[in-house]
């Protein structure tokens, strides 16, 4: 299948309840409007708003490897105290942290694996082979998930991972459908206290989740901008959106 | 056709006088510079090497109200103000539902091919894809949003009122098609002092880019990195990185 399939209008609508593509795969429509396959996560996603990527988990992150040799398609790291799903990585990065491991500065992507036990060794499926020799220095290796894989909707005003896109429909819990990621969409606004929804104005993350708002000085210097408003709705309503900052 | 073309120098001068291709069809080329399909309006040609915003959108064809469309309609029927639509004004362009109160909110549906409506008619909105949740009559809660490549507009000076579409690549006549830059490396009429390296943002001249300021930073769009300097009001050359 080609990295980037071409769609049509309907094909943003579609949701699937068991995995049809991988996590990311990228959708584009003529008009300029771009999408990306991804899992709904704990909560149903509703039609709209915008997401964020999960949250690394913190007993999956700095964790000690046991040594992997290059050209090596697993590396075997001692998860914390927090099980794994099955396919809670698969798509995601296993990623070297810290400088003091030989193999540091690598990320690789993790194929389909089984559930890990809290605890237990994880024998993380390369989808390539280890460049540079990873050594089993403590506390250096990290599992960082598909930014598709389990979307959340964006935390208000702070953030706490990459932006994934704006729901083009609902899907349910664990199941499967496209968020957009770049053109015209529709999404939740609020007027900032300073500023109301203006058409023409940078648009970033709001003060309710899923939201956006117009940029502000207190939030301007570290909230990733998304995009531009097209058609203003009065605050907590639903405006255009043209999505020109999410990648 | 893919939705996206390859193209190569030289397919950027094109010129329609019919539309040949979707409204912001994509072409791209081997080294990095983007272009979209484009029109311009009826009313002011498009000139070479200045930047372009979309049209703004029509005040008496915004929170109008619809007659109620089921789930699996493809057309949504709504009242106009008291302005007309012209032929295939919004073909391209969407059907949005602004408002929450409105059964189907938050949806925004693809408009096809369409004839014109007469200043306060019943406008038959003829949809690409199918209504997904039913809308209601909701008074003024749907709206109609030109394709950001209908009827392109110089990028009006110092306050943004739509968004940034490109730098156009060659004069296009009024109601013809073309092609402008969306990303890469093109020449764009310059203000003030640029400076290689740095970022610039739309000029208080219309059409122009001008350095970064302090002033205008926080509400308006980034565009791109200066490449090559040229004195202000002359045309300097920038690498289009931040319009989409």
């Amino acid at each position: 299948m080609s990295n980037v399939i071409s769609g049509h209008e309907g094909d943003q609508w579609k949701t699937h309840a068991s995995k049809q593509l991988n996590y990311g795969q990228e959708m584009r429509f003529i008009d300029g409007r771009r999408y990306r396959y991804a899992k709904a996560g704990a909560v149903a996603v509703v039609v709209a708003k915008l997401y964020q990527a999960p949250i690394p988990v913190t007993n999956h992150v700095l964790r000690t490897p046991s040594a992997a040799a290059v050209g090596d398609r697993t590396v075997t790291i001692a998860l914390g105290a927090t099980a794994a799903a099955e396919d809670a990585y698969l798509d995601g990065y296993l990623v070297v942290d810290l400088a003091t491991n030989t193999g540091f500065g690598h990320i690789y992507q993790i194929a389909n694996h089984k559930a890990i036990a809290s605890s237990g060794s994880f024998a993380v499926p390369l989808r390539s082979a280890v460049q540079v020799a990873i050594s089993t220095q403590a506390t250096s290796v990290s599992l960082i998930p598909n930014n598709y894989n389990g979307v959340i909707l964006a935390i208000a005003t702070t953030p706490t991972a990459s932006l994934a896109g704006v729901a083009a429909a609902p899907f349910a819990i664990g199941s499967f459908g496209w968020v957009q990621v770049a053109g015209n969409c529709m999404c939740l606004t609020e007027d900032n206290g300073a500023v109301n929804v203006t058409e023409g104005y940078q648009l970033i993350v709001g003060g309710t989740t899923g939201s956006l708002m117009p940029q502000a000085t207190a939030v301007s210097l570290t909230v990733p901008e998304v995009g531009i408003c097209v058609r203003a709705a009065t605050t907590t309503d639903y405006s255009t959106v043209c999505l020109t900052r999410i990648e | 056709m893919p939705n996206t073309i390859n193209g190569s120098d030289g397919d950027q001068f094109a010129v329609h006088t019919t539309q040949q291709l979707s409204l912001g069809q994509e072409m791209r080329f081997p080294d990095g510079r983007r272009f979209r399909y484009a029109k311009a309006p009826s009313g002011t040609a498009v000139v070479v090497a200045k930047l372009y915003q979309a049209a703004i959108p029509v005040a008496n064809h915004v929170l109008q109200t619809a007659a109620a469309a089921a789930a699996g309609a493809t057309s949504v029927t709504l009242t106009l103000g008291a302005t007309a639509v012209t032929a295939d004004q919004y073909r391209d362009g969407y059907l949005v539902v602004d408002l929450a109160a409105n059964t189907g909110f938050g949806y925004i549906y693809q408009i096809g091919p369409h004839g014109d409506v007469a200043a306060s008619g019943d406008f038959i909105v003829p949809l690409r894809g199918t209504v997904q949740v039913a809308i209601d009559a909701t008074a003024n809660s749907v709206s109609l949003v030109p394709n950001n490549y209908s009827g392109v507009i110089l990028a009006v000076a110092t306050t943004p009122t739509a968004v940034l579409v490109g730098v156009s690549q060659k004069p296009i006549p009024v109601s013809n098609f073309g092609w402008i830059l969306v990303a890469g490396t093109t020449t764009c009429l310059t203000q003030g002092t640029v400076v290689i390296g740095t970022i610039v943002k739309p000029g208080t001249a219309a059409g122009s880019l001008a350095p970064q300021a302090t002033a205008v930073d926080l509400e308006t769009q980034t565009v791109g990195i200066c490449t090559r300097v040229a004195t202000t009001t002359d045309y300097s050359t920038f690498c289009i990185m931040n319009l989409e």
